[in-house]
């Protein structure tokens, strides 16, 4: 006998749909594809134990609810919905973003977070720890080493560009970190 | 169906892991292990109606597989370059070989320092050519017009990797043994360098790179560079580009995870393509299939990382259960999983990422219902998509903290709090991108909206992780860990997990016929 359990969801696995739909079939019950009937099935509260229950159950659902042809043309399925829904979203926002843009250009500056120097965490050379200065990309554990036994003997830098004094750091290094670092 | 769950690979690959680390670590001739298995073997066999005896000698096996599974992963032929580099050394030598890995810009000296993997195939002797085979890692300045399945000729000075790193958690001359690299050719601006022939390589490879490489010119042509760069790690497994202070962004927030392909790309990538198959009318099945070949195609294209391969062989795993008729269980396909890839290369066990993914997925299928449990007893929370995600948040962290602290140095505490909205953000990006991908190749006027809506979810991503960076409190360096901190820092934890279990099941029997 078939046991109703009120608006309880019961999951069946994709084993158990196939075995459904071939049990449909050979009982010569064409069954739509999808999941749609089966969760529709499920939703009205039904657990399925018998093979006979089943095919009498879904055939008595799809002779309470009959599909209305014309109305097919609005009818999505969940995934459709959603894919579409998706696709209005992306071009909506897409298009006012495009619009602000070129109405606004000093905004797509402000939005551009990922390159501009506001992602690089400054570190104060004058305070940093060795560890500090590790973490920092370009500098290795000699030369935090050296602007630290510099600053210690040569006091506070005054000027970023002062540490091209440091023993070790050229031009072409400090050009690279120097966007990581500020003296204050 | 309170039927046992049957879990045959989870013992399998225990047995495999232990054998491979007595392999790695217990210098004992191999033969002692051939021995060992055939003896073993035989006596499973012969005790084969036994289930006891035959499953105890069957998991002995296992283990001294894993042992020989080491032992021939790292022997090498007697004409392998290794055995030639200590006539050579500090000499220039002339090698004939093949490209066989893209060719990677290394960040320094404004990205002028390339390197690549090099197949040898001849050596200059000094009585002439001579065969050496072997991998090694070119690096060499400049920008020559070498690609990947090139013949070339080059000249250069072979040499051990050197480890100018004094953590002894990292090893880079390890990393590149896992990788089947022992030497380095280090080739000067203008040493000889010639291009014999072209895509000797394997054709499958080649074409999958020059697709990556026109991947990641659609996302140079929409994006900015940076923006380009994170999203090439989302979608493509590239994150050489990514500059170093958005890295350290990601990994003192301890989301770091998002920028590695894992299966969390791979489930919305098989997502897009069964949505995308629906428009065929080739049913279920077809769909199915296309879809796992496909997802072995992205595997190949984003790099065939451990952890890519991993997440690959679970989500085929679970596509084949629905053709098969088949229940899965997520803690058998996990172990599957990582038994076929040691089989493959044994040595990807000492890998960080192979650690990391496992570990991470183990957690979430094994805590993240105790988490919930004790979350909505300790705070009254409803079980719902909010407390399921947290806990699992949660469980991964704990589970992962002893493995970042002793490898990479740091804690994360705020790695909780901004995985919650860091996930659900990378996800959308994961979706945007793969949208922007295939409009910019059939309909590029919409990958121009794509590429907008892109602009705006990464920046807000990246600047939400800028502010995490700059809670007090969100990450703290160690220094001084060792293993054996990591050992019991586990061991409390799972001593506190099984605690839990005990204290759950003393206190609500019926709790177990609810798990069921």
């Amino acid at each position: 006998m078939a046991v109703r359990q009120a608006r309880q969801k019961i999951y069946l696995s994709a084993g158990q749909i196939s075995q459904y739909r071939c049990l449909a079939r050979d009982r010569g019950r064409n069954l739509p594809a999808g999941r749609q009937v089966f969760e529709e099935v499920v939703k009205a509260s039904v657990e399925i134990t018998t093979e006979d229950e089943m095919s009498e159950e879904v055939v008595e659902h799809q002779r309470n609810h009959p599909p209305n042809n014309n109305l097919r043309m609005f009818h999505f399925t969940k995934q459709e919905r959603a894919v579409l829904l998706s696709l209005a979203a992306v071009v909506s926002i897409g298009s006012a973003l495009h619009v602000t843009f070129l109405k606004y250009p000093e905004l797509k500056d402000i939005v551009n977070f990922a390159d501009s120097p506001r992602a690089y965490p400054k570190v104060n050379v004058n305070t940093a720890s060795a560890e500090e200065l590790v973490a920092l990309p370009y500098i290795g554990e000699k030369t935090a080493k050296n602007i630290i036994t510099f600053r210690s003997e040569h006091g506070r830098f005054l000027n970023l560009e002062d540490i091209k004094k440091v023993k070790g750091i050229r031009e072409k290094n400090y050009q690279i970190f120097s966007k990581y670092l500020e003296a204050r | 169906m309170s039927a046992k769950i049957h879990r045959p690979f989870v013992s399998v690959v225990l047995c495999l892991i232990l054998g491979i680390m007595v392999g790695k670590y217990f210098p004992v001739p191999g033969i002692i292990f051939y021995v060992a298995i055939v003896l073993t073997f035989t006596l499973a066999v012969f005790v084969f109606q036994n289930a006891i005896l035959s499953a105890a000698f069957l998991s002995l096996t296992f283990l001294f597989l894993g042992a020989i599974l080491v032992e021939s992963h790292e022997a090498l032929p007697k004409d392998d370059i290794s055995y030639e580099a200590r006539y050579y050394y500090k000499q220039p030598l002339q090698i004939r070989g093949i490209v066989v890995s893209d060719i990677g810009h290394k960040e320094s000296f404004n990205r002028r320092k390339i390197n690549f993997y090099f197949q040898a195939c001849q050596i200059k002797a000094k009585w002439g050519w001579k065969k050496a085979k072997g991998k090694v890692l070119v690096e060499m300045f400049g920008s020559p017009d070498i690609h990947y399945g090139d013949e070339l000729f080059v000249e250069g000075k072979l040499h051990r990797p050197y480890n100018f790193n004094h953590d002894k958690t990292f090893s880079y001359r390890n990393y590149l043994h896992q990788r089947g690299v022992d030497l380095i050719l280090s080739v000067k601006k203008n040493a000889p360098l010639k291009v014999l022939a072209q895509d000797q390589g394997n054709p499958l490879k080649g074409r999958s790179l020059k697709l990556r490489a026109s991947l990641n010119a659609i996302l140079n042509k929409y994006l900015t560079p940076n923006e380009s760069a994170v999203m090439q790690a989302f979608l493509l497994g590239e994150r050489t580009n990514i500059p170093p202070h958005i890295n350290n962004l990601f990994i003192q927030t301890g989301t770091a995870h998002i920028l590695a392909i894992s299966g969390f790309n791979v489930s919305i990538v098989a997502g897009l393509f069964l949505i995308f198959f629906k428009l065929f009318p080739l049913g279920r099945r077809s769909h199915l299939l296309l879809t796992v070949f496909l997802l072995m195609g992205y595997s190949f294209l984003t790099g065939s990382s451990p952890s890519v391969v991993r997440s690959t062989i679970m989500a085929v795993i679970f596509l084949l259960s629905f053709i098969l008729e088949r229940e899965t269980d997520p803690l058998n396909t996990l172990a599957c999983s990582a038994f076929l890839i040691l089989l493959w290369n044994p040595l990807n066990f000492f890998d960080i990422g192979f650690q990391l993914s496992y570990v991470c997925v183990l957690c979430m299928i094994l805590f993240t219902p105790e988490a919930v449990k004790l979350m909505s007893k300790a705070f009254s929370l409803k079980e719902d998509w909010i407390s399921y995600s947290l806990s699992s948040s949660v469980a991964v962290w704990l589970g992962v903290l002893g493995l970042i602290a002793y490898y990479f140095k740091i804690i994360t505490p705020v790695t909780v709090i901004a995985n919650f909205i860091v996930i659900p953000l990378s996800s959308m990006l994961v979706v945007l991108g793969f949208g922007l991908l295939f409009t910019a190749v059939v309909f590029p006027p919409l990958g121009v909206f794509f590429g907008l809506c892109i602009k705006i979810s990464l920046n807000l991503l990246i600047g939400l992780i800028f502010l995490f960076s700059k809670i007090p409190g969100a990450y703290f360096t160690l220094n001084n860990i060792t293993a054996w901190h990591v050992i019991v820092y586990y061991v409390i934890v799972l001593s506190l997990f099984l605690l839990w279990k005990i204290f759950l099941f003393k206190s609500v029997p019926n709790s177990f016929s609810e798990v069921k």
